[in-house]
């Protein structure tokens, strides 16, 4: 029976943390207790794998899958963390054309069928044939945009496709926010974005070094319980699994921050 | 280049062909390049419809007897079918003698309507028509079976009727205006709404979208993108919205765009985009 959740995570705009989110939101839904399988669609830049650790372990691909060369089971790389949690990883020396849509639809249905309750596609920038791979077996959307236009443009830009796609009600991710950049005014605030995209949000994660660091070590922050981000991720996930969590605040806490927002007038 | 040769053909032929020049014909675009066509024609071949119009309008109305038109790229003779032969020649050949040389080249189609018979015969006409005006009969229109037979055993196409070409057509009723059309829901970025006549959105549209309407275009939300109404050329269409942040618009073939330097402060109330002059203007509504 084919009842996982296959959840497309894209942005049409590069670099704004489609990859980082796919690691982080499976590796959180991993420690729910999901059972989770990643799908690494970025063939050719492959970058899942890295964020997640596991590179050094990777001896078949998605490309060897669909090209018979070995069992979809053969190609699944388990989490050395987390049983429950396997990425089935780009082809590094292949280009997106390696793999049609059809036989992505086909790679889903066959992890449907083998029980993971959520497979999460780390979807390619842009909006060619990547993209139409990434979304091709897809069920759900997530949109991951940063406050700024360029993202939020390609973000706008990426629902009306989905929407042609028969991909309907995405959620929204936004990505990167930076409190007090907002509160001078510099920067767009989660409420601009949500005025022009008009979705549902799904969550905010504060722009955080934290990841940076987690990223280069292949650990994914959504393990580090101190981390704001992290504590971000793991609100998506349990909000994916159906759970009502509040948004985090990222209010200027202590006396001066107080003070400061009673002199400014700003809330 | 292209002007010199809208303003002057003349002076183009001869720069090219110089020694022809005698030969070209200030009128044409192209001068007659054989001197047979020249002699006969006096290049008169390739005149302006409008001068054939005006040349036709005058005559209809001269007389009853005989009636000239433009048809098939020719002149079409309606020859009244009841009036004694004599008198529908006399008429004929009154009205092509006023500009003998005019006619040279073209081609006629005669209707002789309900006539059955003439005195001396169809058989001389056209020829006459042929020496004098340089009109070549192409076709007869008679009603009646029999006239029509002896054309054509002398070998002119003979037609039963006129009627598809020579009814001017009524001026077409205008074709009712095309339905507006509504879109409900987010116009996003790089998506295109196209309408015929009216363009209605419920909902934003954003930048990077495109909408483009044969008549107005109302957007009931912000419409970032760009507009463009009246397309078709109409200036008098309008772009309305209740948020008016367009990155362009567009009116007809005007266009307006967005003031360098970010927006205006938003306007409390909805606002209309019209032509003014030679400019699309804002004003609140």
């Amino acid at each position: 029976m084919a009842t996982g959740r296959v959840i497309v995570v894209t942005s049409g705009k590069g670099g704004v943390g489609k990859t980082t989110t796919t690691a982080n939101l499976g590796m959180a839904l991993a420690t729910m207790g999901e059972k989770v399988a990643l799908i690494d669609a970025d063939i050719g830049l492959r970058n899942l794998d890295l964020i997640l650790g596991l590179e050094n372990r990777i001896v078949y691909d998605i490309v060897d899958v669909v090209e018979k060369r070995c069992k979809l089971r053969q190609a699944l790389i388990k989490d050395k963390r987390m049983p429950n949690l396997v990425l089935l990883p780009a082809a590094q020396t292949r280009d997106k054309s390696a793999v049609t849509p059809e036989q992505m639809k086909e790679l889903i249905a066959d992890l449907q069928s083998d029980g993971f309750g959520f497979i999460l596609i780390d979807c390619p920038a842009g909006i060619e044939q990547g993209f139409r791979n990434a979304t091709a077996g897809a069920t759900e959307a997530v949109i991951v945009t940063n406050p700024e236009v360029s993202a939020v443009r390609d973000a706008d830009r990426i629902v009306g496709l989905l929407e042609a796609a028969e991909l309907r009600n995405p959620s929204l991710i936004v990505n990167r926010l930076r409190p007090h950049l907002v509160k001078n005014e510099t920067m767009m605030s989660v409420e601009d974005v949500q005025e022009i995209l008009n979705i549902k949000l799904l969550g905010i994660v504060p722009d955080d070094e934290a990841i940076i660091n987690s990223s280069n070590r292949g650990e994914p922050v959504s393990l580090h319980e101190a981390a704001k981000s992290g504590q971000a991720y793991r609100n998506i996930a349990r909000r994916l699994r159906g759970e009502d969590v509040p948004f985090l605040q990222f209010d200027e806490g202590g006396l001066m921050g107080r003070i400061r927002r009673f002199l400014t007038g700003v809330r | 280049m292209m002007k010199r040769q809208r303003k002057a053909p003349q002076a183009v032929t001869v720069e090219h062909e110089p020694e022809k020049q005698t030969v070209a014909t200030p009128a044409l675009p192209e001068p007659a390049a054989n001197s047979e066509s020249t002699a006969s024609g006096v290049g008169a071949v390739e005149v302006g419809t409008s001068e054939v119009a005006e040349v036709v309008a005058a005559a209809e109305q001269a007389t009853s007897l005989l009636r000239l038109k433009g048809w098939r790229g020719g002149l079409l003779l309606h020859l009244d079918a009841v009036a004694p032969w004599e008198e529908v020649l006399d008429a004929l050949h009154d009205k092509l003698d006023a500009v003998r040389d005019f006619w040279a080249g073209a081609t006629c189609t005669l209707d002789l309507g309900e006539r059955a018979t003439c005195p001396d015969g169809l058989g001389a006409l056209p020829a006459q028509l042929e020496d004098r005006y340089g009109l070549s009969v192409v076709a007869v229109a008679a009603a009646l079976p029999e006239v029509r037979e002896a054309v054509a055993a002398a070998g002119i196409e003979a037609l039963a009727d006129l009627e598809p070409a020579v009814v001017r057509p009524e001026p077409a009723p205008p074709p009712p205006p095309p339905a507006p059309k509504y879109v409900k829901g987010t116009v996003r970025s790089g998506q295109i709404m196209e309408a015929e006549g009216h363009l209605i959105i419920m909902g934003d549209v954003n930048a990077g979208a495109e909408l483009r309407a044969g008549g107005d275009i109302m957007v009931f939300g912000t419409l970032r993108g760009m507009a463009h109404a009246g397309a078709a050329g109409e200036r008098g269409a309008v772009i309305v919205a209740l948020n008016l942040r367009p990155t362009q618009l567009r009116i007809a073939d005007l266009i307006a765009r967005a003031p360098d330097g970010g927006q205006p402060p938003l306007s409390k109330h909805p606002e209309r985009a019209e032509v003014r002059g030679q400019e699309i203007h804002i004003v609140a509504m």
